[in-house]
């Protein structure tokens, strides 16, 4: 029992920076955060239920967050779990008197969503999803060469608006200057003193943020056409300094 | 806000939104490269633990404010506040501030034959009845007063119990001294101010000044004021000497500005500043009248009347 409690607190402490390691813990434990959803739903979840997919993301929050100060790691993932799924329902409780799209009628058993015109063209936006799809895969890729992944991205990303606005500027001064960028593709470096000089900004700040830099350095290179318009209010961000 | 989702695995999806952050979500269903809105994002964790961060730094520095100033303050308290007050009326007029452990913090004067004083005696680390005996002792040895002369002390203290303390002790100790003390358990009393006995108490004094003493006789080459000119016939006749030397229906003239418009000329004649060595008692020695006040300003303060009328701590020589 011991030995167990031991065993998962060590995978929990080596998940908190392998993310894979983490995917396998929560398969592993698929029973476990199955059961606490069900406790919450009073009903066995399936697998395309939004509150099992939220039961697995606390509990991949707990993982992140957990420490042995805190306690068992099982409870608390469990109350993680619960306190997720509150939240989860008080979010969807003010679309209470809303109707579903997916509500049958009784009588033709047909959906609503069925007898409203759609004026999406379906195959375009999965044209659109399938390009964004590569430009994603060339983008994690040459990230890659980088040494850097989208999950750290993500961790690195900045939180406050104040630091975003720094590296917003900083992008838009690399993307003004397209040398600063056939530099950093060709040295894979990223110009941090160049970048702190034009942009005025700290140079502290955009070490911090070097691997969010590269991400978005890199979407400033030719390609990503579709991420560029994504951010495009970064860009003008930037611009309208 | 539109998001973009950039990767999807069983616990979490990542997702960029049109500001350009990647954030962890719940992945509820998506693909890579779907455009997704309202996703379950993940609660910051950086942000709570930056708000407890700034508690925790705030309540440390509050601790640490709070330990260097209790202490401070407990000594402050103990050492350096002032609990108690010992005025001794002489001449000298030295008030002493004592602190809860019955040690002198300051001595204090508003004469200058006080701060004299206070200038010649070290108190540092003295308790109330060694400082309250080397002043005595200092006083009687510079002849501010003298064996048989009798000095009011006057005790103001936070609490009457602490004053009877301060008392007690003081009765005990200071008798050994050849002078009369009265030791009162209050506040020094209010001195009206009189010009009439300052008169008086200069004139004697000058009569009577010892050779350390300053006399307070105007030089001839200084500005003569009417009030000063008024006193010295009254100096030289030691019968009229309690008299006050201006009329009490006179007015007290002003001091002039011009020593040319200083009337009564024959006082001038009779009495000029040069001529006070020859109305000096006999018995005193010669002294040089080179350290002369130069006016009003310098005349000494009035001491506390005694309640027979006498000043006390004066020696009148016969």
């Amino acid at each position: 029992m011991n030995s167990k409690t031991h065993e998962i607190i060590s995978r929990v402490y080596i998940a908190k920076t392998d993310n894979r390691e983490a995917d396998e813990l929560i398969s592993d434990y698929m029973p476990f955060i199955k059961a606490e959803t069900a406790k919450f739903i009073n009903r066995s979840p399936e697998q395309s239920d939004d509150e099992l997919s939220i039961a697995m993301f606390a509990f991949y929050e707990a993982i992140r967050s957990y420490s042995k100060l805190r306690g068992s790691f099982l409870k608390f993932a469990a109350l993680q779990i619960k306190n997720r799924l509150i939240d989860y329902y008080r979010k969807e409780k003010r679309n209470t008197g809303n109707i579903s799209l997916n509500n049958t009628d009784d009588e033709d058993k047909t959906e609503l969503i069925d007898t409203i015109s759609d004026s999406r063209d379906d195959f375009k936006e999965a044209e659109m999803r399938e390009a964004t799809k590569q430009e994603i895969a060339e983008l994690s890729a040459q990230m890659e060469e980088f040494g850097v992944s989208i999950e750290d991205i993500a961790e690195n990303s900045p939180k406050q608006h104040r630091t975003l606005e720094i590296c917003s500027r900083a992008v838009h001064y690399a993307r003004n200057n397209p040398q600063l960028l056939e530099d950093f593709l060709r040295t894979k470096r990223v110009p941090i003193a160049a970048l702190a000089e034009g942009a005025d900004a700290e140079r502290k700040t955009l070490e911090r943020h070097r691997r969010y830099l590269v991400a978005m350095l890199l979407i400033c290179t030719n390609g990503y056409e579709i991420m560029r318009g994504h951010i495009m209010q970064v860009l003008k961000g930037g611009e309208s300094r | 806000m539109k998001y973009i989702v950039m990767k999807c695995t069983q616990g979490y999806a990542v997702l960029m939104d049109e500001e350009g952050r990647y954030v962890f979500a719940a992945n509820l269903g998506y693909k890579v490269g779907q455009t997704v809105t309202d996703p379950v994002i993940m609660a910051d964790s950086t942000d709570n633990k930056r708000g407890i961060n700034i508690v925790l730094k705030t309540v440390a520095a509050a601790a640490c404010v709070i330990a260097v100033a209790l202490p401070c303050y407990g000594y402050y308290t103990k050492n350096l506040k002032t609990y108690s007050t010992v005025t001794i009326t002489s001449d000298a007029a030295i008030s002493m501030e004592i602190n809860s452990s019955g040690k002198v913090i300051r001595l204090k004067s508003d004469t200058e034959y006080g701060r004299e004083i206070i200038r010649k005696i070290d108190i540092k680390g003295k308790n109330q009845l060694e400082a309250a005996n080397e002043i005595l002792q200092t006083e009687l040895s510079e002849g501010y007063i003298s064996a048989g002369d009798t000095v009011d002390v006057y005790i103001d203290g936070n609490s009457s119990k602490e004053c009877e303390n301060i008392k007690s002790k003081l009765e005990e100790e200071l008798p050994k001294h050849d002078i009369k003390v009265n030791i009162h358990d209050e506040k020094v009393p209010a001195i009206k101010e009189e010009k009439e006995p300052v008169i008086k108490e200069e004139k004697v004094k000058n009569e009577n000044k010892l050779p350390h003493e300053k006399p307070t006789i105007p030089t001839p080459s200084e500005p003569v004021t009417e009030a000063k000119v008024n006193i010295k016939p009254t100096a030289s006749k030691p019968d009229e000497a309690v008299k006050p030397a201006i009329p009490d229906d006179e007015p007290i003239p002003e001091t002039p500005t011009e020593p040319a418009k200083v009337p009564d000329p024959p006082v001038e004649e009779d009495a000029p500043p040069h001529s006070e060595k020859q109305n000096r008692p006999v018995h005193e020695p010669p002294q040089p009248d080179n350290r002369e006040p130069n006016n009003e300003n310098d005349i000494k303060p009035e001491p506390p009347m005694h309640k027979d009328g006498d000043l006390p701590h004066e020696r009148i020589h016969p």
